[in-house]
């Protein structure tokens, strides 16, 4: 099984290639306002490096959200017209799923945080369960100083593009922080998330749409 | 040679095949959802045009009965436009032009509007002038030959169709305004309100409508809702009238100065029958020749992108998998 994962929620642009076996290749670039102008090429580039054609692609893996809405419709329409000219499904990943993604299990806990708009973070709580991260409640939208809202005071990693922003209070131990390039999502973990899921049959809906999580103020 | 177009610069979702005689299909989903905040709100664009994008372009290869192996270059909006829009079409065209390797060929959205005239004429050769007239734009260009052109006048702040759509707010019939307008100015007189006519210098090919917007505003101003909603056939006559006049007199300008026999229109606000008449009525006596699109090639739609793209990849011209969106891309 041959899949390709793109990843463009954050301020890092990634490509990734991935079997449902092991890894062949990633490229990733952390260069605010890249995305645009780069995923295409740099797909291209990954691709040929690798000495895949695109025709035998699979599926095509996305990082569907939470994250920047631009850098997700970035992500998702060179994922929607990749998979529309192959004829193979786009798979949705869950962008923190994808930063978890090659973390040891201990301490089986993780806080993951993303950017957000006027200086609020996502915040998603996972724990470690039949050998995955799962999500253990859904994700919220907090102010940066008011990450730890309702945290659980136990041994956890705290990961995610806006976990090096977030001071962590003193009563909090056994927190400990992923630091760069790590806490990003990259494209071989959405492509090793997707070959998974596609695997399992968990290729949700035909043609999704970002995770925006934020409704659009004013919508009647 | 089929090309796929694809145009996303507002709020439509367009895709359209043309194969160099014939446009085969146009398939174009208008977002109705910005009604409710009285114009094109940017981020509701965008997430609508990233949910709807892949069933039209579906529908309008179904439509042309091709499948995407028989497609050989994707045309896309470049710009100018909303970004986040622009976005959407540039990253799904490159995502195709990868899939299918074929190439990808950024287009100005401006110059699909006049190619959009070659799809009903095909016979239209250049020299010509064209007027295009929309929500975002209104601008005088010369087609000196297909990829050659001048511009000759612009506007210097509001686009006539954004005019359009300010006085009809001012007018409480909704958005978009230009289509409410001119039903009301059906039943009303031209003549009933002396609104002015921006002309600017003599000389001048440029346009401009703020003026005509306030001169409406301070009418309604002046008086109450109920004064407002008594009179509003004839405001909307007057003011419609206006904006033609200054349409049709710097377009015979400009066919003047250029001695060119035909006169494009292009854009939204070229469905206007009051336009049409005006500028019809105008040309008579100097022998030009009026050309329109079919009001499906007027507004924003993925054809007249397929048919510019469809010329540069003719003449050995594409994009590279880097192009992004120009949001006040230029021509000429």
């Amino acid at each position: 099984m041959k899949i390709l994962g793109i990843e463009t929620a954050t301020s890092v642009c990634s490509v990734g290639l991935s079997t449902e076996k092991q890894f062949i290749g990633e490229t990733r670039i952390h260069r605010q306002g890249l995305h645009a102008e780069a995923i295409a090429g740099m797909t291209n580039c990954l691709l040929n490096k690798a000495g895949w054609n695109v025709r035998e692609l699979d599926g095509v893996g996305v990082s569907i959200g939470p994250g920047s809405f631009t850098g997700l419709r970035i992500g998702l329409g060179l994922a929607k017209g990749l998979a529309m000219g192959l004829n193979r499904p786009v798979i949705p990943v869950p962008t923190m799923n994808a930063v978890l993604w090659g973390l040891e299990p201990e301490p089986f806990r993780a806080c993951v945080l993303l950017t957000s708009r006027k200086n609020e973070v996502y915040r998603g709580l996972y724990h470690w369960k039949d050998n995955e991260w799962t999500e253990s409640s859904s994700i919220d939208i907090l102010p940066v100083e008011d990450w730890t809202r309702d945290l659980p005071n136990e041994p956890a990693y705290i990961t995610g593009e806006a976990a090096g922003l977030c001071v962590i209070p003193s009563r909090f131990t056994g927190i400990k922080r992923i630091s760069t390039p790590a806490a990003f999502p990259g494209g071989y973990g959405v492509a090793a998330l997707a070959a998974r899921q596609l695997q399992r049959g968990e290729v949700i809906g035909e043609d999704p749409v970002p995770y925006y999580i934020k409704r659009f103020q004013g919508m009647p | 040679m089929n090309i796929l177009g694809i145009e996303t610069s507002c709020d439509d979702t367009s895709a359209a095949v043309y194969d160099g005689h014939c446009l085969k299909s146009n398939i174009v989903s208008t977002q109705i959802v910005h009604r409710h905040f009285g114009g094109v709100v940017p981020e509701l664009a965008s997430r609508s045009h990233i949910q709807i994008i892949v069933p039209v372009i579906q529908e309008a290869l179904n439509q042309a009965g091709l499948a995407f192996s028989d497609l050989e270059g994707i045309a896309v909006t470049q710009g100018p436009g909303l970004a986040g829009s622009l976005l959407v079409g540039l990253s799904v065209a490159k995502g195709l032009s990868l899939s299918l390797g074929i190439p990808v060929i950024g287009v100005n959205h401006l110059e699909g509007h006049i190619w959009s005239n070659m799809l009903d004429n095909p016979d239209l050769a250049p020299p010509f002038l064209v007027l295009i007239v929309s929500g975002g734009h209104t601008q005088l260009v010369r087609v000196d030959d297909w990829g050659k052109y001048r511009i000759l006048g612009r506007t210097r702040d509001d686009a006539a169709g954004e005019a359009f759509d300010k006085v009809g707010k001012l007018l409480k019939v909704g958005y978009p305004g230009g289509p409410a307008i001119e039903k009301l100015a059906l039943e009303g007189r031209p003549d009933a309100f002396e609104f002015p006519r921006a002309f600017l210098d003599k000389e001048s090919l440029d346009f401009s409508f703020s003026g005509l917007k306030t001169a409406v505003l301070n009418q309604l101003r002046a008086h109450d809702e109920g004064w407002m909603l008594s009179n509003r056939k004839d405001i909307a006559a007057s003011f419609q009238e206006a904006v033609v006049d200054v349409l049709a007199e710097k377009a015979l300008y400009a066919a003047r100065q250029e001695g060119d026999r035909i006169v494009c229109i292009a854009g939204g606000v070229s469905v206007n029958q009051r336009f049409r008449k005006r500028l019809s009525d105008a040309v008579v006596p100097e022998k030009i020749r009026v050309l329109w699109p079919s009001p499906s090639l007027c507004t924003d739609n993925g054809g007249m992108i397929a048919a510019a793209g469809h010329f540069y990849l003719a003449s050995g011209k594409s994009s590279s998998l880097s192009i992004s969106p120009m949001p006040s891309l230029n021509f000429a």
